[in-house]
């Protein structure tokens, strides 16, 4: 059962929110303020993570438990707009929902700069989205897609993430990234091979990769890559 | 109020280590000293190796400069627990200490705060247990997970009065998932077939699989930690 997101906002408003067995809540609301937090009172909440606009399935995160906090805000700022994420219960489970502000008042202040820790903890939670996504998508070039998203979500100062203007002036249309954070997807049990044979291959055809140099530096069109994942080209071996 | 950061608590009781490239640091899961550790300088990469062997399971995460590394407590959650910090470019620095006294600093006695660490440390702890349980799983086990975990995404019902589960997956879907050759999966097929695991199968990729057997043989091989 599916219950109803107004229902489930409106009673998050006034008081703990109750998830029951098999119940999901899909988090697309999350620029409201509100959501800053979940705080898992009791029983264990899911947190999984789907493509908007590509298959239907919500692949499994990570397991929240009692006492446990979801940054949600934080969460959902870190991921690109085509990543939806969903809490969901099998068992009967309490839920309490905050905004951040109060989050991190009523949790944190003793006089200790916490935001690099919480940046780290949620950095970590992102990965493990994006890592997740890759192993499920199908085909090697949709894996490369989303390692490419990852990397350009994430932002990592050492990357040298930089824009220059299309014909147009579109001021973010480049980025590049060295093959050694792509070597990453060796861990999805792709070969060096076959990285070489996406980077040329459908991810050329597809625009979303316009060169890939001998300095190991991989230009992507960031629009035509988000463009890509967007509009549902991942495939997934359960469709 | 003073407002105190990672660095200058750190560097209370931390320690300096400069890490050159081709030289990488060794962390055994004995060895404590790198409870906690701060990236200060540059980007430095983090793997899990095999201890024997030295070889490397998997690349786990890129730290770059300001970012933590909770050692321990991603080694708490480990299956594999011996890690390589390597240097990514040019020289990386690094203040490292243990984890104990940090963590009490840093979280005041706040278990929320301690919460929020250790889900932290349990993310990278689920990377690396995830890929190694990858990297040594055979045929058979990796195609069960498979299943089972088919099963659980899409939120299969068992047939009416069974503990029969019908699944729709092909062959070279399977083989596409799994790293391994259609031949590989067939005899994997073959095998789960004998041992009652699979009940029926079509040509129409379509599977019946008794989910008393399977949950056992998941349980069993504890393969639900692989969560593919």
């Amino acid at each position: 059962m599916t219950r109803n997101n107004s229902e489930f906002k409106e009673k998050a408003k006034t008081q703990n929110l109750h998830l029951y067995g098999n119940d999901t809540l899909s988090v697309d609301w999350i620029e409201d303020d509100l959501y800053g937090a979940a705080i898992v009172l009791e029983g264990e909440v899911n947190l999984n993570a789907r493509f908007v606009g590509g298959t239907t399935e919500y692949f499994s995160i990570k397991t929240f438990k009692a006492g446990e906090s979801i940054l949600i805000r934080m969460i959902a700022s870190r991921l690109p707009d085509n990543i939806e994420i969903e809490l969901e219960t099998r068992e009967k489970a309490k839920i309490k929902f905050m905004d951040w502000d109060s989050y991190k008042d009523q949790h944190f202040y003793n006089g200790f700069d916490i935001s690099s820790i919480l940046m780290s903890t949620v950095d970590n939670l992102v990965e493990l989205v994006f890592r997740a996504m890759a192993k499920k998508a199908y085909r090697s070039e949709d894996r490369m897609a989303i390692v490419l998203l990852e990397q350009v979500s994430m932002t990592p100062a050492h990357l040298d993430l930089y824009y220059r203007a299309d014909t147009a002036g579109n001021p973010e249309f480049f980025v590049n990234i060295p093959i050694t954070l792509i070597d990453v997807s060796h861990n999805w049990n792709i070969s060096r091979t076959a990285i070489s044979r996406t980077l040329h291959g459908p991810l050329k055809d597809a625009g979303v990769i316009r060169s890939y140099g001998r300095d190991q530096r991989t230009i992507v069109d960031l629009y035509c890559l988000r463009k890509y994942i967007g509009d549902g080209n991942i495939t997934t071996p359960y469709v | 109020m003073q407002v105190n950061n990672v660095n200058s608590a750190l560097s209370k009781y931390g320690n300096y280590r400069i890490l050159k490239p081709n030289e990488p640091l060794i962390i055994n899961k004995r060895d404590r000293r790198f409870g906690v550790i701060y990236v200060t300088e540059g980007t430095v990469s983090l793997a899990s190796i095999d201890e024997t062997t030295g070889e490397m399971i998997s690349l786990v995460k890129h730290y770059k400069k300001g970012q933590l590394i909770l050692l321990d407590l991603i080694k708490e959650k480990c299956f594999d627990e011996t890690f390589s910090l390597a240097c990514q470019g040019g020289a990386s620095r690094i203040i490292y200490a243990d984890s104990g006294l940090f963590i009490d600093y840093v979280t005041n006695g706040s278990a929320t705060m301690l919460k929020l660490l250790k889900n932290s440390a349990e993310c990278i702890a689920l990377m690396v247990n995830r890929s190694a349980s990858r990297k040594n799983l055979s045929p058979i086990d990796f195609y069960a997970a498979v299943l089972m975990n088919q099963i659980k995404d899409l939120r299969i019902k068992c047939e009416k009065n069974t503990t029969d589960i019908k699944i729709h997956i092909k062959r070279s879907t399977l083989a596409a998932v799994t790293g391994f050759g259609e031949r590989t999966i067939r005899r994997a097929h073959q095998d789960l077939l004998q041992q009652g695991v699979i009940k029926d199968s079509s040509r129409k990729s379509t599977i019946i699989v008794d989910y008393d057997l399977l949950s056992l043989m998941v349980a069993d091989k504890k393969l639900e930690r692989l969560a593919l």
